[in-house]
């Protein structure tokens, strides 16, 4: 176990090294990362499919603290692990293509494999110390990664500032909240904790756990950083980290905080659900209004990550399930989301709704895969989204807050209706005159976007089977159990085949009457205006205008408005104050006259005169 | 008597003077000679490692009538951290200096400020620590203004009047000293004022000390003078002034004052968590306001010695081990960051980063150099930074001083927020068009920022996996200043004036 343990870090923190120091001849690197990344996801297989563990990788003591490195593979963290391999694989074999040609490829493998390296590190890790380091060198990746955008360098480095700042800042309460442990607790191994949230200090130290995994994960306040990092980073950046690896790391420490590492109160688990809600909602109407398309998903990033930490805040079995199960649907389909975005950035460069349309007849397979993603996302049955949408809906049931129930089935009506927008201005209506021309994206990309969205089909058809295989030992055989015990399976796990049967008709009778209006083909005309026939340009509709309405509703307009300045964006709105406070103020006495300085000098020898004589 | 120690003084001094002469046969000699004169200090100080705590007096007077060298585990540390930057800084200023005039000048003011230095951190007597005190301010003030333009002058000015008004101080503390007790050798001083009743003299003197070396480390509200100086030098001085002089002539003489001559006590202690705290908080803030590459360092520095001074402040052994480590890593980070600094100065010609951007485009080496040296710095792991941060958090929380912890941890945040800034402004974006030609810097300049980035990287990994860094290097140190907290005579005495 040890041996493969050792191996699973550290093949890909080796591979990355090669990456870095082979030299760079043609697809050296790619291969390398390929490989790397495929055994890594052997490896993490194996870890996986054996039983939890416990090793003891080295005692030591800087500065005469000692420390134990013990790496234990708890169900939960086994399958994060796993999951970290499969979408390690994914985001190598994506960039491939995406990448390909693009200065400073070395370097975007290394850190890529790093990362694996790091995210492993923290999941496997039992010692708080060694957990926050890899966590914050997963952090310190992204920066870097972030930083490999050469489309747009301006918005990547803008958006690296913003990411590393926000989650920085996380970390360093991250960091505070394992050192008061390690001091007043005298131990800093996960597996011996449980401290209660009673109390100032049990409350602030969860709040500290807290914030670092809602920013890693994105959730409001702290999820800025996400539409920032989609203005500017590479795309397959986007649905490697952010979308994928950020959000197992960000539910998995959410996870241990609320099962294990601490006892929550239930006032603790309202505050969570109440952040998972506002995250499903305030996200869900910001991404109603982007004309972005990146942007847009990554609003829904932020957004579904509501839904994970509203149904891992009931605190109750079936909830941590689906939230899970939600962290992995989210997964899958946001990697179609962006993986398509990417092809059409790549295919018609630009990613502005206004410029985009008709692209289904030149991209069909993006186009259907994408639709099947869309409609997983605003959890439209019987797709995977919502499978473990209902377990959250159940999950808000059982903890009696139904009001957290509508949030979140409103939250879905109104994702449905974002992405109605974005399968209408990208893919249908008319071609706009500027668009260049575009072709279907490589095979590359298409064929393994196709078999996720066909898993999107199939984890929801077939919802039952990864829950069992994956979900319900990860979170404790006896603890799963009450899921089953308590409500029943039939009633908390949606049965699909009523519900598929019904949609299959209605998709049957769908098609009948389609083909019966092409039966009877009906006339067509050009439309005149004033005795002249329009140019087909001006008969154009683009989506962006369908939630105009809402936009200009009284109260939203204005708040819109702001959000579009970032004024409510907590960064910008801390910043603003510091900067106006101490910075300005501090600026303001460094006035460079001599004699100010020397009277500072003056004053600050007084005073330590008169400390000391008195 | 170990007869390295006068030879750590006396070498630089020497060569200080005869660097000059000899330049007057080629220019290129002086190179020669100062590379030479920096490895030799580095190698003896490196030698002089583990040797354990020796005594040298000077012309065979011995204490308390004669000036004596004492080198213990706190002095250790601190030599090699001087002249391990010294021989970087002028391996670098090989290169770097050729757009000065007078570069023999430079190495010979450079030479006088390490011996100096050198002096301060080995001497065991107050009034000879006050005249290596002023050979290293003279030479600094000498070498800020190197350049000779209004803006450096200016500042060499304000660094002059300022240093002046704390060397002053020092005077005054050891004549009021003297006066008390009739003797300047640290030790004997240290076992009279043990055996007396504290006086409101020798307060006033201890504040006086007190004062002139928190100005000379640029703690809050004396460090007024080091936003001005420090960018203003040639980057190699820069580096010198911002990576170690302030520790030598600043911290370090504070904290052998305190904890070897008058005692460590709780009211001491206190003043410098006050005066570090002010510190890591103003400075941090004023950095982040700064577009001047160089005076962003600066500022920082006054955030970081903060640190430092709060963690050595606490007094406990925790304390002691991270702010010396912090010390140890500020010193490598910071002089990188200012090499670096020099070094995309010496490619663009500016160091304002409104007019900088995407350097990392055609700048790999010093690109990365900076970004190792600022995630250093902002307490980023792997690197050194973030495990001395953790430490001295971690004391702050151990010695209850939790609000001091919650300011460290704020502060680190902001360091890293600043540097964020630099990063984003001069490495990443868009490349400007006016410097589209620009070229990486020759060899002996990245020779210097890759060492120390080697350094930033490889301290951080060794401390955590291997204990012996910790034993060899920081518990001596540590150990002297937990002597220094003992009421009764302490073992520095015994070694000094044997038992």
């Amino acid at each position: 176990m040890e041996s493969q343990l050792t191996q699973l870090i550290l093949a890909p923190a080796i591979a990355g090294f090669l990456c870095l120091i082979l030299p760079r001849v043609k697809v050296i690197k790619e291969l390398i990362a390929g490989i790397a990344a495929a055994l890594v996801l052997y490896l993490s297989a194996r870890v996986w499919s054996a039983d939890p563990f416990s090793v003891r990788f080295f005692d030591f003591s800087p500065a005469g603290i000692p420390v134990n490195v013990d790496f234990v593979g708890t169900p939960l963290s086994l399958m994060m692990v796993l999951f970290v391999g499969l979408f390690g694989v994914l985001g190598v074999v994506y960039s491939w293509r995406y990448r390909r040609g693009e200065p400073g490829n070395h370097l975007y493998y290394a850190y890529m494999l790093w990362t694996l390296a790091a995210s492993d590190l923290a999941l496997l890790s039992d010692n708080l110390l060694f957990f926050v380091i890899a966590w914050e060198l997963s952090t310190l990746f992204l920066y870097a990664l972030v930083n490999c955008g050469h489309r747009n360098r301006v918005q990547a480095a803008t958006a690296g500032y913003r990411t590393f700042g926000i989650l920085g800042f996380s970390e360093a309460a991250l960091l505070l909240g394992v050192i008061i442990i390690w001091t007043q607790y005298g131990t800093i191994s996960m597996a011996s904790l449980n401290i209660p949230t009673v109390g100032w200090l049990g409350v602030l130290l969860y709040l500290m756990f807290f914030a670092a995994s809602a920013a890693k994960a994105g959730a409001i306040p702290l999820h800025t950083w996400i539409p920032s990092a989609a203005e500017g980073a590479p795309t397959s950046i986007m649905a490697y980290l952010p979308a994928s690896i950020d959000k197992l790391l960000g539910i998995y420490l959410l996870v241990r905080i609320s099962t294990d590492i601490f006892a929550v109160t239930a006032g603790i688990r309202l505050m969570v659900m109440i952040v998972g809600a506002v995250t499903i909602l305030v996200a869900v109407m910001l991404a109603l209004v982007q004309h972005n398309l990146k942007k847009l998903l990554a609003f829904h990033a932020v957004s579904q990550v509501g839904y994970m930490v509203l149904g891992i805040g009931t605190g109750t079995a079936i909830g941590i399930i689906g939230g899970l199960f939600h962290m992995i649907n989210n997964a899958l389909y946001k990697a179609v989301l962006f993986y398509g975005a990417g092809s059409v950035e790549t295919q018609a460069k630009t990613t502005d709704l206004e410029k985009l349309g008709g692209l289904a007849k030149f991209m069909p397979l993006t186009f259907v895969s994408m639709v099947i993603a869309a409609l997983a996302i605003s959890g439209v049955p019987p797709l995977n989204g919502f499978a473990s949408k209902w377990m959250i809906y159940q999950s808000c049931l059982e903890a009696g807050r139904p009001i957290m129930l509508i949030a979140a089935m409103l939250g879905s009506a109104l994702t449905l209706a974002s992405f109605i927008k974005v399968i209408y201005s990208v893919f249908l209506g008319q071609k706009p005159a500027g668009l260049p021309a575009v072709r279907e994206a490589s095979p590359a990309i298409t064929l393994p976007q196709l078999a996720l969205a066909i898993l999107c089909i199939g984890f929801g058809v077939f919802a039952a089977w990864p829950v069992r295989t994956f979900l319900m030992p990860a979170i404790g055989k006896e603890f799963a159990a009450s899921v089953v015990g308590s409500l029943g399976w039939g009633g908390t796990l949606w049965s699909p085949s009523l519900a598929t049967i019904l949609i299959i008709i209605g998709l049957a009778v769908g098609i009948i009457f389609y083909l019966l209006g092409r039966a009877f083909k009906p006339r067509r005309v050009s439309a005149y205006y004033g005795g002249e026939v329009l140019p087909k340009e001006d008969t154009r509709i683009p989506g962006t205008g369908f939630y105009g309405t809402i936009e200009n509703l009284p109260l939203l307009k204005t708040a819109y408005a702001d959000s579009e300045k970032g004024v409510w964006d907590p960064d910008y709105f801390v910043a603003s104050i510091f900067n106006g406070i101490f910075v300005k103020g501090l600026k303001y006495m460094h006035t460079g006259v001599l004699s100010t300085y020397l009277s500072w000098s003056i004053i600050g020898l007084v005073v330590i005169i008169f400390v000391l004589i008195v | 008597m170990n007869h390295i120690l006068p030879l750590m003084v006396g070498i630089p001094l020497g060569m200080a003077v005869i660097t000059l002469i000899l330049s007057k046969i080629h220019n290129r000699i002086a190179d020669i000679s100062a590379t030479a004169t920096t490895i030799a200090t580095a190698a003896m100080s490196f030698y002089l490692i583990g040797t354990g705590e020796s005594t040298y007096w000077m012309g065979g007077w011995f204490p308390p009538f004669g000036i004596t060298l004492v080198f213990d585990g706190l002095s250790s540390l601190l030599l090699i951290i001087v002249n391990t930057v010294a021989l970087l800084s002028v391996v670098f200023s090989l290169s770097y200096m050729e757009k000065y005039t007078a570069k023999p000048k430079f190495y010979s003011l450079f030479l006088f400020m390490l011996a100096g230095m050198n002096g301060v951190v080995l001497t065991g007597d107050l009034f000879n620590m006050f005249v290596f005190l002023e050979i290293a301010s003279i030479a600094s003030y000498a070498l800020v203004g190197f350049g000779v333009e209004h803006e450096e002058l200016e500042a060499s000015f304000k660094y002059l009047i300022l240093g002046t008004v704390a060397s002053t101080m020092v005077l005054l503390g050891v004549a009021l000293t003297y006066a008390m007790t009739g003797s300047v050798n640290m030790a004997d001083v240290s076992a009279m004022l043990k055996s007396f009743p504290a006086t409101k003299t020798m307060a006033f003197a201890a504040g006086a000390f007190i004062m002139g070396f928190a100005l000379k480390s640029g703690l809050v509200p004396f460090h007024a003078w080091l936003p001005d100086a420090h960018p203003s030098a040639p980057a190699p001085v820069s580096a010198m002034l911002s990576g170690v002089l302030i520790k030598a002539i600043g911290v370090y003489a504070m904290v052998r004052v305190i904890f070897d001559v008058l005692g460590a006590s709780p009211v001491f202690l206190e003043i410098m968590l006050v005066l570090g705290a002010l510190s890591m908080a103003v400075g941090g803030f004023l950095a982040i306001g700064q577009w001047n590459l160089k005076r962003m360092f600066a500022y920082s520095s006054i955030s970081q010695m903060g640190y430092v001074v709060v963690a050595l402040g606490l007094g406990t052994h925790l304390g002691f081990i991270a702010g010396l480590f912090h010390l140890f890593n500020h010193a490598a980070f910071k002089s990188l960051l200012f090499l670096s600094a020099g070094s995309i100065e010496h490619a663009t010609g500016t160091r304002d980063m409104k007019e900088l951007g995407g350097l990392a485009q055609r700048m790999p080496v010093t690109s990365t150099t900076t970004a190792i040296g600022a995630l250093s710095i902002s307490g980023v792991p792997p690197f050194n930074g973030f495990f001395s941060k953790l430490l001295i958090i971690l004391a702050c929380v151990a010695a209850g001083r939790w609000f001091l912890a919650a300011l460290a941890a704020g502060v680190g945040v902001v360091t890293l927020l600043y540097f964020l800034k630099a990063m984003r402004f001069s490495l990443f974006g868009e490349l400007p068009k006016a410097l589209s030609n620009i070229k990486e810097v020759p060899f002996p300049m990245a020779f210097s920022v890759i060492a120390l980035a080697v350094v930033c990287l490889a301290v951080g990994v060794i401390f955590l996996v291997d204990p012996a860094f910790s034993d060899i290097f920081l518990q001596p140190a540590a150990e002297v200043l937990m002597d220094g907290l003992k009421s009764n005579a302490s073992s520095y005495i015994a070694s000094v004036l044997g038992g």
